[in-house]
């Protein structure tokens, strides 16, 4: 035995018991035979139709009796009230694991009729155009000048034979139940764990996933229409850009005092300290506060792309990579102040950084159960700050976390050394740095040269297998497998 | 019971089977009881949906099926076309028996 529930929630009535397996145990094996199949496909909204559902219900005699001539809400709440009070077949139901609002709108519809809220009770012919604006449908905000009742559309709809929602068959998975002996109360949870599955995927499919507004970001960065772009690589001209804003690379600092006491000794001038003029900037301030607005990007890229001229035309950021000739121009490298000119690669993080850690902060933020937003945009900012001078200021690639770390987010009081130690909302800062690598790794080494960057086609198929949990994603961009796995190996030889 | 072990128990005790439905059939499936009095009918679902129902989203779908939309040029809301069902067997002797001891006076 199963306790049905009441269709409408806000009424006072209890909830009825009844089976769920027939006696018969072989019920359920022959459940859809032909006849029943036939039934599912009837249409009761002609005559015809009706005829044959109560043929079926075998009421056949009594509907004959009835006087038809009526419109079609009375017509088909005789026979449903004939069916439901007087069938010796009425003993198969239905309910729906998915699409119970549906289920309440077609009852509702077909009978014409507004729910009672505290008696759970349908009243056919009931319902009038002021419950939609009673409820709030959005479409309306009165009922004006519309005169057509419910009832006069609804009939109309069905003799023009014009009612597709209420005719079209639904294509509808049905679970059957093929053990008879199994604790109904067991299905009944596993089938609302199933409809809670269901309704998940549903959502997330409806919402932009966290791997694809990364690469909606990316994706808008190059216009279709970059004409540059396209001469550069038909061309085979790999020259890179060159750039007029230089900057120093910082030594490697694990201290926080050390690093404080360095600031001081400039007196807080990042100018002096070595940084780049392009990332101290106002126009910088504007981009990194709103990435996707295309003025202050193009602001931006006034500041620090090469100017044009009627020889040279330069594109805009992203720009194309290339292996041989990325950054090994001695010209770009001053001796005696140890300045160097910015490369190509590192213009490139100016430009994608923010945007990626503005897409995950408005995605993990929007979802409170992650808690890995950051949700305040100063901090967004000191974020974007560190984290593209910890990619573009360094010499070479490392994991090991900065002293100005600590400067930034004193907060975060959790200790670590190295990047992947980053917990909670800071663990977009090593997910940032990946991205960026793979971005401009995907366009150094990609030999067939395309314009495409195959970091975005990866996010774009990310999910095509299965839904990416947020948290998932990442952690598989946040730890490093090799490195955990040298880690255990040698705590394992320390051990002994 | 977790989501891996739902889905376990769903395969070990029951089968599954695409079919049409017409929504016209539907109210004709679905467990009702009856006031036969005043004509009304009291509709009832199995505990198998996380959701519960929302008037205004009813009202919506309603408002689609009905085509107000076309007559006020707003777009048609998509209702969709799938839906998963379970089916149940009423053993109505016993339903019945139930309802004349418990609910008689509820129903009537």
């Amino acid at each position: 035995m199963i306790n049905m529930k009441v269709l409408n929630l806000l009424t006072e009535n209890k909830d009825i018991t009844t089976t769920l397996f027939p006696l018969d145990e072989d019920f359920y094996e022959n459940c859809f035979d032909q006849e029943f199949t036939d039934l599912l496909k009837c249409d009761g909204t002609t005559p015809e139709g009706r005829t044959a559902i109560a043929k079926y219900f075998n009421v056949h005699s009594q509907w004959n009796e009835f006087d038809h001539n009526c419109d079609f809400v009375e017509d088909y709440h005789k026979l449903l009230m004939l069916v439901k009070t007087n069938s010796p077949n009425n003993n198969v139901w239905i309910s729906f694991v998915e699409g119970l609002h549906r289920h309440a709108a077609i009852i509702a519809c077909l009978l014409c009729a507004n729910f009672d809220i505290k008696t759970n009770a349908l009243i056919p012919g009931s319902l009038e155009l002021q419950h939609f604006v009673d409820a709030g449908v959005h479409h309306i905000d009165t009922v004006g000048n519309t005169t057509i009742t419910p009832r006069q559309q609804l009939c109309t709809m069905i003799s023009n034979r014009n009612a597709s929602l209420l005719t079209t068959p639904m294509n509808v998975q049905v679970y059957i139940p093929s053990d008879i002996k199994c604790d109904p109360h067991c299905l009944m949870k596993a089938l609302k764990l199933q409809s809670e599955l269901i309704s998940t995927a549903k959502l997330n499919s409806a919402q932009l996933s966290l791997s694809l507004a990364i690469s909606k970001y990316l994706r808008g960065l190059v216009k279709e229409d970059n004409q540059p772009r396209q001469k550069q690589r038909k061309s085979g001209n790999n020259r890179q850009p060159k750039f007029g804003h230089k900057h120093l690379f910082q030594e490697h600092m694990a201290e926080l005092p050390k690093y404080i006491a360095k600031v001081k000794k400039h007196n807080g001038d990042y100018s002096s300290m070595g940084f780049s003029p392009s990332i101290l900037c106002e126009e910088w301030r504007q981009f990194i506060n709103n990435p996707s607005d295309p003025t202050a990007r193009d602001n931006y890229f006034n500041i620090v792309c090469p100017s044009t001229t009627k020889k040279k035309t330069h594109d805009h950021p992203p720009y194309l990579l290339d292996f041989g000739t990325l950054a090994s121009d001695d010209t770009q490298y001053d001796k005696k102040t140890k300045l160097r000119a910015l490369d190509a690669s590192q213009v490139n993080a100016h430009v994608l950084i923010p945007g990626i850690l503005h897409a995950m902060n408005t995605k993990l933020a929007n979802n409170d159960k992650s808690k890995l937003g950051l949700g305040d945009n100063t901090r967004l900012t000191n974020m974007i700050d560190f984290v593209v001078k910890f990619y573009t200021m360094r010499k070479f690639p490392t994991i090991q976390l900065h002293a100005a770390y600590r400067h930034y987010f004193p907060e975060d009081t959790k200790e670590t050394k190295l990047l992947q130690g980053l917990e909670g909302e800071y663990r977009i800062i090593p997910v940032a740095l990946f991205l960026t690598t793979l971005y401009n790794a995907s366009f150094l080494f990609d030999e067939s040269k395309s314009k495409k960057n195959l970091l975005v086609t990866a996010l774009d198929c990310f999910e095509l297998e299965s839904t990416v949990p947020n948290e998932v994603f990442m952690s598989t961009m946040s730890k490093s497998v090799i490195y955990h796995t040298r880690i255990s190996k040698q705590s394992f030889h320390a051990s002994f | 019971m977790d989501c891996i072990k739902g889905a376990k128990f769903l395969k070990t005790h029951t089968v599954t089977r695409n079919v049409s439905i017409s929504p016209s059939i539907i109210p004709f499936i679905t467990m009702m009881t009856v006031d036969e009095k005043k004509g009304n009918l009291h509709p009832y679902v199995a505990p198998i949906n996380h959701n519960e129902l929302n008037n205004t989203k009813t009202k919506e779908i309603m408002y689609s099926i009905l085509d107000y939309c076309n007559s006020d040029d707003t777009q048609l809301s998509n209702l969709g076309n799938d839906g998963v069902v379970l089916i149940g067997f009423q053993n109505k002797v016993r339903l019945y028996i139930l309802y004349y001891i418990f609910l008689s006076d509820y129903l009537y």
